[in-house]
């Protein structure tokens, strides 16, 4: 049997159908559930062999981004995700879900502090839409490891993602958590250019583990060359390679 | 009394300051230490803030804080919705804490102290406190909040014994907007027998009660049913009118005659199939695809974006969403747009700042705040912003033209075989409000905007302006559209205009009668009496009608998606609308009554034009030498207009692409260069967005602005790879006041306006075969009141007409940007070749040009038949993709145009042209219809030629690109070289937006 994708949606998350899109495009089941159809039956959770936490602006991003969305998985959600995590099941938070993954303290040390990354606001101050070029790390993160090479060829052609939001400059809590964040190798992509003031310029990370996957580019938004916007081509796009990545190592 | 405190976070890397104030209800029952854990999960992150909670012990953000010698505080006005403290609120709600709370931010003060840089009064409480005070003041509990939402149940009687005049007066003191005769029809139907008896069986006074005239008042209004647009017209020319006549002309209604008869022909005549439904519904719905129904729907708010530009611009936003969420069975919003008609930024240098109406806001505070608006409004709920534009002319002091417009997409069929664009409703249905609560805000906002704006009506100003909340509207979406899926609705309609006297007084029609039942309605203010809970114009809500036996179902759907439904009585087919508080009833009026307002008789008279309005001042302005070197200076003057220049920088703001499918954006190319539509990919199509605006116009004659204004919106998607021949277009009309009284005397030659502007509207739509599937009027744009300077003053807008056109291309072809090759050749295609005005074009507003070389009777040279061909001619060329890049050619000038192209792909051109001077200036600066510029492989030039060839169309080849980043231009006695990267500084720099 397939493997089975969870896909967060409400309570203004808004990338819910993009994100299940490019997951199917890989031969994944998908199941998309409102959080409070998650909270009233955990089990899904078990019914299930990956996570996905899609973009948007999940509670109006009021209190900063990804905050409260953070906080009512941890108030109502806390141990069976804990229990996810801990049976080696892969989570990916892309944009608004990356934001909610720092919060939960999922990245970059599962569990070990909730506080050794925080996303901050852009140093522009303000909201950007922007395709930008992206320099990948080919770590141990599962999101990428697996990848049939056609993808892997791809990102070296079309080295290019956007990104959507007004808060995506990782900070981390202190020098030494860089630092360990760097030794382990566990940045998974960095703008070639720096594009929030993001420290060292970092656009994704991955736990010590490579199962967790927190990007703030949109993937599902470059599944198809013809939305990359400079260029004229067509066929699949760069965003493939990590849904691709994933659907090999669910399979496996 | 209930514990509470005072939260302030301190970003650490910038002087950025929020607050929260949380009182705690009493039946919190965890010990403050417990709380105050709590409050610390919610609030704190200490990688980005010093937190400083009151009474604690400070860990140096307070300190820093008192080290200012002075701080400006704002917080909102007690009922105004604050979206901050309510997700505050319901985070503390996920620890079971149950409290009220409401935000303030704190500024630092750079310079004298000025209310309006921090905030806008009408929704905010701004002060200015010192540390001291500051100090005392984190010790207070100060805020009020409402504790009580009760209905005041107290109803009115409005008397009709009254003299006319006096009825008038009274209209117009509670904002009724009622003219003569409407008051006169109402007191016609009360005075008769029939009327007395029945009411006296009800139970109801013989005059209305204040329930019910509210009600007329909002279904009445010009904004809900367009009655200018539906009178009965005596149109004639004054004997001075020299140009393009028309004659007399009886018109019976400008809306059957001009709008629904043309398309209706149209359709007939192309026997088109894809038109589905038009002018019944909430939005237009055509067929371009197989499985997929496009509704568009464009609105305006321009005089609540007068009066707060942010939240004016957000409700607004949201509101087309909702229109488009309750077309048919509702549609899902895939595509927002924008245009905003606005003074120019630099306004004072333009006018004296006296000239500055008291009340209206700056225009640096209006393009700031409806540009956060729109970006909030779209990126929050998850629609990207595709298509907009911002047109700044000195006429919108008045009011901002605040353009808001949504494309949705909705499938052919829903489960259990339904009809999307199907809506029934039985007797017995439950009306069931979904969404947000009701509250004063929005009261009379239908008929605030159907009278001219005056700002000295204070106490009606605070009540019409709102604030959106994207988050309830999200999740009402996630909730609508399940609801849809699983049949649990026969009928949905919004909640704008009128709030549920609208809503509910329409759905009404369709089972023959409502009983409304407001006992229920969710509130979120005190005191509200039984008519302003009918006609609140709360956002965020939608009014659904219920199969009792599917009520509980939804219920539980609306639980999960986390928000309020209620239910609020029932349909009937008792032919009345009726509304009902505690089983009383308040308000009984026949829908044959309500729905049938007294028609309109209007007079126009058309005659010559002011060219210039009092506000359009003789700017100085350089005289064109048509000379070496001119060129250039022409360039780097249109460049940094406002009108042209860059707005990179704002439009990055908006989300252009959630939803993965806008494969034409705003920017693209590898050098980033502008796109004039939009495009978003579906299923099996391409469904492209633009649109035509051309205001300056209807100085000379509105009849040549409506046929500038379609010919640009359906080049712009022609441009982009258009089928010229399924097009659909909206016409939005904002006008000065055209019907005239003692207080507007123009009224008779501005409605005159309004109907030369329907007759090109007419004459150029039924030309291009393109069907007008929906549109929308505002009548009112005008501003009595009084300046900075203290005189009274009248102004009023442009009459301008928006038209938005979608159409729809093939990915494989579509034009999404410039990707020009270096040996590529530069050519023109089209009548403006030859058939070009300086008149009114980007230059002539920047420079002084002589006018001697063109007459009026050459602005009426339009040949529509031609202009299609040269449509058609583009499409195939598209088809054969012999483009590397393409635009059309606007009032910039077909240089500007070439130059956008150019900056996409880093390249430079080289301009070889065989014309006189004269000529040779208006080919690259005048304005032109029907006619594009771009580049094409140099293999390509023959197919070029003979496609224009068979087609009679005018073609021209420019020159070749060349690599260097320069333009050369060579005729027998010009020789120019320009520095594109120089101009390209000028183009990016104009106009952008501070960092805030």
């Amino acid at each position: 049997m397939n493997a089975t994708v969870l896909i967060l949606a409400g309570d203004g998350i808004n990338c819910e159908e993009a994100t299940e899109n490019a997951f199917r495009l890989q031969g994944l089941q998908c199941k998309t559930v409102l959080i409070n159809q998650l909270i009233s039956r955990p089990q899904i959770l078990d019914e299930v062999q990956c996570l996905a936490l899609p973009g948007g602006f999940s509670f109006g991003d009021e209190l900063g981004s990804g905050q409260i969305l953070a906080l009512k998985i941890k108030a109502t959600l806390k141990d069976e995700l804990k229990n996810f995590a801990q049976k080696k099941k892969p989570i990916i938070g892309i944009c608004n879900g990356m934001q909610a993954l720092a919060k939960l303290g999922l990245l970059p040390f599962p569990f070990e502090g909730d506080n050794n990354l925080s996303m901050g606001g852009n140093v522009q101050g303000h909201f950007i839409n922007k395709w930008c070029k992206i320099e990948y790390h080919k770590n141990h993160c599962h999101w990428i490891k697996w990848a049939d090479s056609k993808y892997l060829d791809l990102i070296e052609q079309y080295p290019y993602l956007p990104i959507r939001h007004g808060e995506g400059r990782y900070l981390f809590k202190n020098q030494n958590i860089l630092e360990k964040v760097e030794d382990q190798n566990l940045v998974v992509m960095r703008y070639s250019e720096n594009q929030n003031g993001s420290q060292n310029k970092i656009a994704a990370i991955t736990d010590p583990e490579g199962l967790i996957l927190g990007m703030m580019p949109h993937p599902e938004a470059a599944m198809e060359l013809s939305l990359l916007p400079m260029k004229k081509a067509f066929g699949p796009g760069p965003g493939h390679l990590f849904f691709n990545s994933i659907a090999h190592f669910l399979k496996q | 009394m209930s514990p509470w405190y005072k939260i302030i976070r301190l970003s650490k890397d910038k002087f950025q300051a929020e607050g929260f104030l949380v009182i705690f209800s009493k039946q919190s029952d965890q010990c403050d230490e417990k709380k105050l854990i709590t409050l610390k999960k919610v609030f704190a992150d200490d990688n980005l803030y010093q937190l400083i909670i009151s009474g604690q012990e400070d860990t140096g953000g307070l300190r820093s804080l008192l080290s200012l010698p002075q701080m400006v505080l704002t917080s909102y006005h007690l009922g105004v919705t604050d979206n901050k403290a309510c997700a505050a609120s319901e985070a503390l709600s996920l620890f079971g804490l149950k409290c009220m709370v409401s935000s303030f931010k704190i500024f630092k003060l750079e310079e004298e102290f000025n209310p309006l840089i921090f905030g806008n009064p009408l929704v905010e409480n701004i002060r200015l406190i010192s540390a001291l005070d500051f100090k005392k003041w984190m010790g207070q509990c100060d805020h009020t909040f409402i504790a009580n939402k009760k209905i005041n149940p107290q109803v009115t009687v409005f008397n009709l014994d009254l003299s006319e005049n006096e009825l008038i007066k009274l209209s117009a003191e509670k904002c009724l907007a009622l003219n003569p005769n409407e008051l006169r029809a109402i007191c016609q139907y009360f005075n008769k027998n029939e009327v007395r008896e029945y009411r006296k069986s009800q139970g109801l006074p013989i005059h209305p009660t204040d329930v019910e005239i509210e009600i007329i008042a909002q279904t009445w209004s010009e904004h809900c049913k367009h009655k200018i647009f539906n009178a009965e017209i005596d149109y004639r020319e004054d004997k001075i009118f020299q140009h393009k006549k028309f004659g007399d002309i009886k018109i019976n209604g400008l809306f059957k005659t001009y709008i629904k008869k043309t398309t209706e022909e149209i359709i007939a005549k192309r026997k088109i199939p894809w038109a589905i439904s038009l002018f019944t519904d909430n939005a237009g719905v055509v067929q371009y695809e197989e499985d997929v129904l496009a509704c568009l729907k464009v609105e305006t708010h321009n005089s609540p974006s007068a009066l707060d530009p942010y939240g004016g611009a957000l409700t607004g936003i949201l509101g087309v969403n909702r229109d488009i969420l309750g077309v048919g069975l509702g549609a899902r919003p895939v595509a927002n747009f924008d245009v905003f008609c606005l003074t120019p930024p630099h306004f004072p240098q333009i006018f004296e700042e006296g000239e500055m109406l008291v009340g209206v806001c700056h225009p640096q505070k209006i393009i700031e705040g409806v540009h956060k608006g729109v970006e909030d409004g779209g990126n929050k709920s998850g629609i990207p912003t595709v298509n907009g534009s911002y047109f700044f002319d000195a006429d919108y002091l008045a009011k901002p033209l605040i353009f808001v417009g949504t494309l949705g997409f909705m499938p052919t069929v829903l489960s259990e075989g339904r009809r999307p664009a199907e809506k029934n409703i039985f007797p017995g249905d439950l009306i069931v409000m979904a969404g947000g609560k009701v509250g004063r805000d929005g009261i009379h906002g239908a008929t605030f905007s159907s009278q001219e704006l005056d700002t000295s009506l204070k106490t009606e100003l605070s009540t019409v302006v709102q604030i959106g909340d994207p988050l309830t509207q999200k999740r009402l979406t996630d909730f609508i559209l399940r609801a849809r899926d699983l049949n649990l609705f026969r009928a949905i309609t919004d909640n704008g205009a009128g709030g549920l006297s609208s809503s509910v007084g329409e759905m009404a029609q369709m089972s023959g009668g409502a009983n409304l039942r407001i006992d229920f309605c969710p509130l979120k203010t005190d005191g509200l009496k039984p008519y302003e809970v009918v006609i609140s114009e709360s956002q965020e809500r939608m009014t659904l009608a219920i199969d009792p036996l599917k009520f509980e179902e939804l219920q539980k759907l609306a639980k999960l998606c986390a928000v309020e439904i209620s239910c609020l009585g029932e349909f009937t087919d008792t032919q009345y609308f009726s509304v009902f508080y505690q089983d009383e009833q308040l308000a009984s009026l026949p829908l044959a009554f309500l729905h049938q307002p007294p028609e309109l008789k209007l007079k126009a008279v058309f005659k010559n034009q002011n060219f210039r309005s009092l506000f359009r001042k003789q700017i100085k302005k350089e005289i064109v030498k048509f000379e070496n070197g001119f060129i250039s200076l022409a360039l780097k003057t249109l460049l940094n207009d406002p009108n042209i220049a860059s707005k990179e920088e704002w439009v990055r703001r908006y989300d252009h692409e959630v939803g993965a499918k806008t494969v034409i954006k705003p920017y693209a190319s590898e050098f980033n260069s502008p796109n004039g539509a939009g495009g978003i990919k579906s299923k099996e199509v391409v469904y492209l967005l633009g649109h035509g605006l051309a205001p300056k116009w209807s100085l000379l004659d509105p009849y040549l602005m409506a046929i500038r204004s379609v010919d640009e919106a359906i080049r712009n998607i022609v441009a982009a790879g258009a089928d010229p021949e399924m097009i659909s277009i909206l016409d939005n009309f904002c006008t000065p006041d055209p019907v005239s009284s003692p207080k507007n005397s123009q009224g008779e030659w501005q409605l005159a306006r309004l109907v030369r502007a329907n007759i090109g509207l007419q004459e150029v739509a039924t030309a291009y075969g393109t069907p007008l599937i929906s549109g929308k009027d505002s009548m009112k744009n005008d501003f009595s009141g009084k300046n900075l300077a203290g005189e009274l003053v009248k102004h009023s807008v442009l009459p301008t007409l928006l038209v938005t056109a979608l159409g729809k291309t093939q990915e494989e072809f579509m034009n999404k940007g410039s990707f020009i090759n270096q040996d590529d050749l530069v050519v023109m295609i089209g009548p403006g070749i030859s058939k070009n005005t300086f008149v009114l074009s980007s230059l002539e507003e920047n420079m002084q040009t002589p006018r001697n070389f063109e007459s009026f009777e050459d602005l009426y040279q339009i040949d529509l038949k031609e202009n299609m061909n040269c449509f058609k001619a583009i499409y195939e060329l598209h088809k054969l993709e012999v483009f590397s890049s393409l635009s059309d050619v606007n009032e910039d000038g077909a240089l500007v145009n070439l130059f956008e192209l150019l900056m996409g792909s880093k390249v430079g051109a080289k301009l070889t042209i065989d014309k006189n001077k004269q000529d040779l200036f208006k080919l690259f600066f005048a304005s032109s219809l029907a006619t594009f510029i771009g580049t094409i492989g140099a293999k390509k030039l023959n197919i070029v030629q003979d496609i224009c060839l068979s087609f009679q169309i005018p073609f021209l080849l420019l020159g070749q690109i060349q690599k260097s980043y320069q333009l050369d231009v060579e005729s027998s006695k010009i020789a120019e070289k320009i520095n594109l990267s120089e101009l390209e500084n000028i183009y990016r720099k104009a106009f952008t937006p501070g960092d805030k």
